[in-house]
């Protein structure tokens, strides 16, 4: 600053006047600087709800699961596809046959496939992957080749040929990992150490699509693979934005600045979307399940009668009318989804209050004086119903399962914490209940219950799915688990599901419906793929074309679309020149500017 | 609708504010009071199906369970005031606490207590809260301490000031002197000369406390069994409000509540602080001056179009002035003249409004002063708007009272004595005239372009004489130039006057409390008393024999031992 | 609301010679230093105070149970995060000696990346928005003390207040609302277009998906910068050089400027003081927009127990508010020559 009074008299608001009008400028200009759509269907902006890194198996965060694994695997291929059939489809491999022990698998590939740098695909990447992934702590996909089943080695038998020696049985190969491990380049991975940190490099698949750049957090741009082993995709090219706030990502499919969202439609929009001309609504089913889980080794939840009993108290078709507006299916007592391969097929769910409350009775659980009943020993039927706090769906069952329960003289008290304090405490067994979600993978699998309700090992603190135990259970899942004939691994899983069904150690309360909403303008070849979604490879693939007659609602339905424009006036917020900037506006149908 | 009735001067926004703040916070008080009553479902439990839009059993509609909306705004109302007073409360105990302890006891005690207030200051807030809230669970009494853990430093550090400020008071000091006990003394003497100061951080605090709570709620991090206001909007934020049109009922209402209860803590802590610091609210309104649009720099000077010639250069009559319209007047039928090339002194106790008189007829006296008779300079007449206004500096030079406070601190002399300069003379010779009036008065070349903090009072006050002189007035008006300034630098000063007067043909007005001061240098005298003229005639008449008994008392207390001037 | 606790006036008492850019940095310097030294402990103790752990979510929770404990471990070695806490801690301040913040659990990648991938985007809507909310509530701030107790003033008064307390999450949500999603004037996320935007168009799309997020965070500013302007030029207008400024001649903007001159200061300590405020106050409106900035970045990690990103976050919006601090320390000698300098001529 200087001290001349005398001079300088003029031009002091420049600086604010020139950013104002830098911002005005941005606005007006930006808003009619686009074209109508040139009618070349032929990119795709696709809004997803989580940075990926850079989309490669090894570095994958996790954040947007489930479709973190269907992302990968349009830059990746599995050897089949996909995971959620029990029989999936031959994709790298021609086929893979077993030897009678199911220890060992060799794996015939499909010749003439090439990475998106041109090199062919041999069986020296598929051996390499298992071993990298062998090598490589975490992410999402390794625990498939160190836990289960344990991969021992690889033997390259031919260019084409590989053989897969596992420590057990393993005859869900083709699954698990055949049909959920992408597999990588040898010549890329090859020479990259820490393989979890290489978040930096475009990923080289063999997948229908391959990306071109991505920005950090911001987005993914994919491009079509055009000597793509099944044929040039159908979309020539996709953009994926990250749009992490779910009402942002329908507003703006809604607005028309993208074409499709990877999450499925809340059941509040579902009827405003399914009528928005240009919309489409798809109804797929994702697999998924949300539960409550009862801390088995704790008090009286420790009682499976009084597990049964808030089971039988708990009326699921009301909580997916209320939570889910009925877009969904209420949950089974044999946790198994009901389009799994492995479901029980008489499964279902008991809702009798009358019987629960008996059950009690008999079993000794007195009402005190404020309706509450006491275990025997004194103990209040009280528990806490602990909740993530970034699920508002759950909270929201949470708080009408809480309500449900009052009815045998059972109290739930909803809390909400942080995921990350959950799982601690869960971990720790440091909970009375809790209410979570598995995705399709959890369904699929038919070791799923296993995994989750086998016995925790001795001495273990438990497992965070709730510590069940039950000998009879845990004998008929081990069965199954290495059980070499599908028809007798079925048999063994529906009767531990009736077990489990009896025992309650934690209940489904529903399976959420997967609807997925497009714009049709931009492009009508989207398959509802079981367990996928839409947002999925065989929607871009030829010869995968939608069933006709397909769930697809499109719009027409009974419109209650709110008085839009009317409202917007009352908002007197000192919006400076919001009139000059609205007369600049107009409808705009393209996000994309225009290509030249 | 805010403001006062009275267009002119409103003396004190900060009532009409804190009036409306209080009515702002009633209404979810009592709403909060009577939550019960008020809302006829539960907020907690379904009423209805889910997601219903407003209807006469359920005027907001439905929230994603079915629970009804109105009821949960209302019952909102307690978190939120809960939440902001606990908070508020937690966090001024603690303040409170550390500044009466770093205040009173000194030392160490004050070195590492101060030390962490500025750590803990210079800490992001939000960034802390939201890592302390997600760590530390959910629940309205962790989110009210989690708030108040990070906001005590704030009025720690001004209730601290204010600590030290206050145990400097004669009576405390006085009070510690006689052996009272330190808590006897903080709890009478100190305690009770915070309560302005705390009050207006507890209302700051309470304002920033609500707004966390909702900021953490929606950002999911509060509990959402709860309904908060904050709650209501991250609830139907994840039920797509937005998008389905139930923003409306659901968002709107709750996030005016919201915003009317910060406005409510915002307004009430304004009052506070107005009152805590009367210097925003007894300013003593508005300055006419510092209207109007900038003037073009005249590039000649001023016509010296001397029309009267033979009259007074400035004649007063009946001239009556109130500060405001309905207040005494505190100048009351004043009638003087002030001949041409003489110095005339206003003489009279602080009070008689002397000042009053220079002010009104220069245009400078703030607010909305009532002014009526008549006064002319050069025969035209003064009082007309904008009259004094085209005269100020240029014709008439005026040295305002405490003129040694009357320089700006952010400039050089040289750039204030030039800027007055370049009013009447072209930008080239504005330096070389600021450098000759500097010189003119007496100034040392150095200190020409020193800034005014670095001079002495004398060195002051002749710059200020310099500026009053830079456009070559006729008039030059001298506010008791020599008052604050020691015996020797007034003679000089006043050496300095009779100087400029004699060099350049001045006519000169000193208003002065000062008669050994003005009988040395005055040629007539004007005595004043309570906005009325006394006396008035050449000053050797009235000082050898002054006809009133007030001129007589105000001469002998005073008498100078220099005599009056022959 | 209005910050009114400046920090005291620099001591006069020592003249000397040295530069008083100098000497402000040699008053200013040991508490920026110790709040660094603070939040250097406090960012590598605030996390691990709290349950959960980072490595929880390198695995689906559904494979939790078949990770073994050695996996574990390895994975915790692969982050820097094993051995005793102390350890830890002191590989953490080796490391930042290097100026390397580690590896974000979550994202696999260097802190330092990621942070710089951030910082631009919440130095464009902090950046922006302080220097607003300053222009704009200074300049209200002056306007309603030149017309002290005028209903316009009160009026002002009255306007701005309202506008300073919508929460900034809320006037958020009502600016997308009006704008994006009923005008469909602006982009609803994101702060950067999708598609091959070049030059000046890519400039005007970021532009228009800045302009709401600015916006929300200069009101939530506006408030204090406003309050302050005013009442130091109230108390301004009441010293004895504002009435000599009109005697000598002055029109009402040269009285005005002089001041405005003087006000600037306390104006200026609470743009700097905006500064910090607005770093962490952006986190809410940051999710609102789905804009990838810093108050986001941390609010994920702290969800995700991402160490190494919340202690390289935090200590880089530490250091912002610290530099922040420490520029108006250094610039203070600039504003009011008092403090430039000190003592008297040829005393």
């Amino acid at each position: 600053m200087t001290d001349t009074l005398v001079s300088r008299k003029r031009g002091r608001r420049a600086g604010a006047a020139v950013l104002t009008a830098a911002l005005v400028a941005g606005l007006a200009t930006g808003a009619g600087a686009q074209t109508g759509s040139e009618d070349k269907p032929t990119k795709l902006t696709i809004a997803i709800k989580a940075s990926e890194n850079n989309l490669t198996p090894f570095t994958l965060t996790l954040l947007g699961l489930p479709v973190s694994h269907d992302l990968t695997n349009l830059v990746y291929d599995t050897l089949f596809w996909s995971q959620v059939k029990d029989d999936p489809e031959p994709w790298l491999a021609e086929r893979a046959d077993p030897s009678p022990d199911r220890k060992q698998w060799t794996v015939k590939l499909r010749a003439g496939v090439t990475w998106h740098d041109g090199q062919p695909l041999t069986a020296e990447d598929v051996a390499f992957t298992f071993e990298k992934m062998k090598s490589t702590t975490g992410g999402r996909y390794s625990h498939h080749v160190w836990e289960y089943p344990v991969f021992e080695s690889a033997e390259v038998l031919d260019t084409l040929t590989v053989r897969v020696n596992f420590k057990d049985a393993a005859p869900t190969f083709k699954i698990l990992p055949g049909a959920d491990m992408p597999i990588v380049p040898k010549h890329i991975w090859e020479k990259i150490d820490e393989a979890n940190k290489a978040t930096d490099i475009l990923p080289i698949g063999t997948g229908p699509y391959k990306m071109t750049s991505f920005v950090p957090d911001q987005i993914y741009r994919l491009e079509a693979n055009a000597s793509y082993f099944k044929g040039k995709p159908k979309v020539d090219a996709i953009d994926l934005p990250i749009v992490r706030d779910q009402s942002a990502a329908f507003a703006a499919l809604q607005t028309g600045q993208i074409d499709s969202v990877d999450r499925a439609v809340p059941p509040e929009l579902f009827d405003q979307m399914s009528a928005m001309p240009g919309i489409k609504v798809v109804q797929s089913t994702r697999m998924e399940s949300v539960h409550l889980h009862f801390n088995n080794r704790k008090g009286s939840l420790a009682d499976a009668r009084v597990r049964k009993a808030i089971a039988e108290a708990i009326d699921n078709n009301a909580i997916v009318q209320t939570v889910l507006l009925g877009h969904g299916q209420p949950g089974r007592d044999g946790w198994v989804h009901p389009d799994s391969a492995w479901t029980d097929p008489q499964g279902g769910h008991e809702f009798d209050v009358a019987k629960a409350n008996k059950a009690l009775d008999d079993a000794g659980y007195r009402r005190g004086d404020d309706g509450i009943r006491r275990a025997p020993d004194g103990a209040k039927l009280e528990f806490a119903l602990a909740v993530a706090a970034n699920e508002p769906q759950h909270t929201r069952a949470a708080q009408v399962v809480s309500q449900q329960v009052e009815a045998i003289g059972v109290k739930m008290n909803v809390e909400s914490i942080d995921a990350a304090t959950l799982r601690a405490r869960r971990a720790s067994g440091n909970v009375d209940s809790f209410i979570t979600n598995l995705e399709s993978h959890a369904h699929a699998d038919p070791d799923a219950l296993y995994f989750f309700f086998h016995s925790p090992a001795q001495g273990s603190p438990g497992t965070i799915f709730g510590s069940y135990s039950n000998p009879q259970f845990d004998r008929l899942v081990e069965q199954a688990r290495s059980s070499i004939d599908n028809v007798e691994r079925k048999r063994l899983l529906v009767e531990a599901q009736r077990i489990y069904a009896a025992d309650a150690p934690a209940l489904v309360l529903y399976y959420p419906n997967g609807d997925y909403a497009y714009r049709t303008t931009a492009y009508n070849g989207w398959i509802a793929d079981t367990g996928h979604g839409i947002l999925t490879k065989r929607s871009f693939i030829p010869g995968y074309e939608p069933a006709p007659g397909s769930a697809a609602l499109s719009g027409g339905g009974a419109a209650s679309g709110p008085p839009w424009a009317a409202i917007g006036v009352v908002l007197g917020l000192g919006a400076v020149g919001a009139g000059a900037l609205a007369a600049r506006s107009r409808r705009r149908e393209d996000f994309e500017p225009e290509e030249a | 609708m805010m403001s006062s009735r009275r267009s002119s001067t409103s003396r004190s926004a900060g009532r009409t504010l804190g009036r409306a703040g209080m009515v702002l916070l009633a209404v979810p008080a009592l709403a909060a009071l009577a939550a019960g009553t008020v809302a006829r479902h539960s907020a907690t439990r379904p009423s209805a199906l889910p997601l219903r839009r407003p209807s006469l059993g359920h005027p907001l509609g439905t929230d994603a369970l079915g629970v009804d909306i109105f009821a949960q705004l209302v019952h909102g109302a307690r978190i939120s005031l809960a939440v902001g007073i606990g908070a508020a409360a937690l966090s001024l105990a603690v303040g409170l606490l550390v500044a009466v302890l770093a205040g009173w006891r000194r030392g160490w005690t004050e070195a590492v207590l101060m030390r962490i207030t500025d750590v803990t200051l210079a800490f992001p807030f939000l960034p802390l809260v939201l890592v302390l809230a997600a760590f530390f669970g959910r629940g309205l009494v962790t989110t009210a301490i989690v708030i108040a853990a990070v906001s005590w430093a704030r009025p720690a550090r001004v209730l601290w000031a204010q600590v030290l400020k206050v145990r400097e008071y004669q009576h405390v000091q006085a009070a510690r002197a006689m052996g009272a006990s330190g808590v006897r003394t903080v709890g009478r003497h100190i305690l009770p000369r915070l309560v302005p100061l705390a009050s207006a951080q507890f209302v700051r605090v309470a304002n920033a406390a609500v707004i966390s709570e909702a900021a953490l709620a929606f950002l999911g991090l509060g509990d959402p069994t709860k309904a908060s206001w904050g709650t209501m909007l991250s609830n139907a934020s994840s039920a797509n409000a937005l998008l389905t049109g139930a923003w409306k009922w659901w968002m709107l209402p709750a996030g005016f509540a919201l915003t009317a209860v910060v406005l409510g803590f915002a307004f009430m802590g304004y009052a506070f602080e107005e009152r805590a610091d009367p210097r925003l609210a007894t300013s003593s309104g508005r300055l006419r001056f510092l209207a109007g649009r900038r003037r073009r720099p005249a590039t000649t000077a001023a016509p010296v179009a001397v029309e009267a010639a033979g009259g007074p250069i400035l004649a007063v009559s009946d001239l009556r002035v109130a500060y405001a319209a309905g207040m005494a007047p505190a100048v009351d039928g004043v009638t003087f003249e002030v001949e041409r090339g003489r110095v005339t002194a206003l003489v009279g106790e602080s009070g008689s409004g002397k000042s009053t008189i220079v002010m009104s007829l220069l245009g400078l006296l703030p607010g909305d002063p009532v002014v009526a008779g008549a006064a002319t300079f050069e025969g035209r007449p003064l009082l007309r708007a904008s009259a004094a206004a085209r005269v100020r500096g240029r014709r008439i030079g005026f040295v305002t009272q405490a003129a040694m406070n009357a320089l700006n601190p952010a400039y050089t002399v040289h750039a204030q004595v030039a800027e007055a300069a370049a009013l009447t003379m072209p930008a080239a010779a504005v330096r070389a005239r600021a450098d000759e009036l500097l010189a003119d008065v007496g100034l040392p070349a150095p200190a020409h372009h020193a800034y005014p903090h670095e001079l002495s009072g004398g060195m002051r006050q002749r710059v200020v004489i310099a500026m009053a002189l830079a456009n070559s007035p006729e008039l030059l008006i001298a506010d008791e130039p020599t008052t604050g300034l020691d015996l020797v630098t007034q003679s000089s000063i006043l050496r300095l006057l009779q100087d400029m007067k004699a060099r350049l043909g001045l006519t000169v007005l000193i208003i002065t409390h000062d008669v050994q001061m003005v009988l040395r240098v005055a040629d007539d005298l004007v005595i004043l008393q309570d906005g009325h003229v006394v006396e008035r005639g050449p000053a050797a008449t009235v000082a050898a024999a002054p006809v009133e008994a007030y001129s007589r008392r105000l001469l002998n207390t005073r008498l100078s031992p220099l005599g009056a001037k022959s | 609301m209005a910050e009114l606790v400046l920090p005291a006036p620099a001591t006069r008492r020592h003249a000397g010679r040295v530069l008083p850019v100098i000497r402000q940095l040699r008053r200013a310097l040991p508490l920026s230093a110790l709040v660094l030294a603070v939040a250097i402990v406090l960012n590598f103790a605030l996390p691990r105070l709290a349950p959960g752990d980072p490595i929880d979510f390198l695995i689906p929770a559904d494979q939790a149970s078949a990770v073994s404990p050695e996996r574990r471990a390895e994975l915790a070695a692969s982050y820097g995060l094993d051995g005793s806490e102390w350890d830890q801690f002191r590989r953490y301040v080796v490391g930042l000696a290097h100026g390397d913040l580690g590896v974000s659990t979550r994202h696999g990648r260097p802190v330092t990346e990621l942070l710089a991938e951030r910082l631009p985007w919440t130095l464009l809507l902090v950046g922006s928005s302080v220097v607003l909310s300053t222009l704009i509530g200074a300049a209200l701030g002056f306007r309603s003390a030149w017309r002290r107790g005028t209903k316009s003033d009160v009026r002002t008064l009255t306007g701005v207040m309202v506008a300073d307390s919508f929460p900034p999450f809320f006037l958020a949500l009502l600016l997308m609302l009006f704008f994006s999603v009923q005008l469909k004037l602006l982009p609803v996320f994101g702060a950067l277009p999708g598609g091959g935007a070049h030059g000046l168009e890519l400039l005007v799309e970021t532009m228009r998906r800045a302009v709401l997020p600015i916006a929300s965070l200069t009101v939530a500013g506006l408030g204090s910068a406003y309050l302050v302007a005013r009442s130091a030029a109230v108390s301004e207008l009441g010293e004895d050089y504002v009435t000599m400024a009109a005697a000598k001649g002055l029109d009402g903007a040269g009285v005005r400027r002089h001041a405005r001159r003087n006000a600037l200061v306390p104006v200026w300590t609470v743009a700097m003081l905006n500064v910090g405020a607005l770093f962490g106050g952006a986190a809410p409106v940051e999710t609102v927009f789905a804009y990838p900035g810093l108050g986001r970045l941390i609010y994920e990690s702290v969800l995700s127990r991402d160490y190494p990103v919340l202690q390289g976050a935090f200590l880089l919006i530490a250091a912002g508010v610290v530099a922040a601090n420490l520029v108006a320390e250094i610039v203070y000698p600039f504003l009011d020559p008092r403090v430039r300098r000190p003592g008297k001529v040829g005393a």
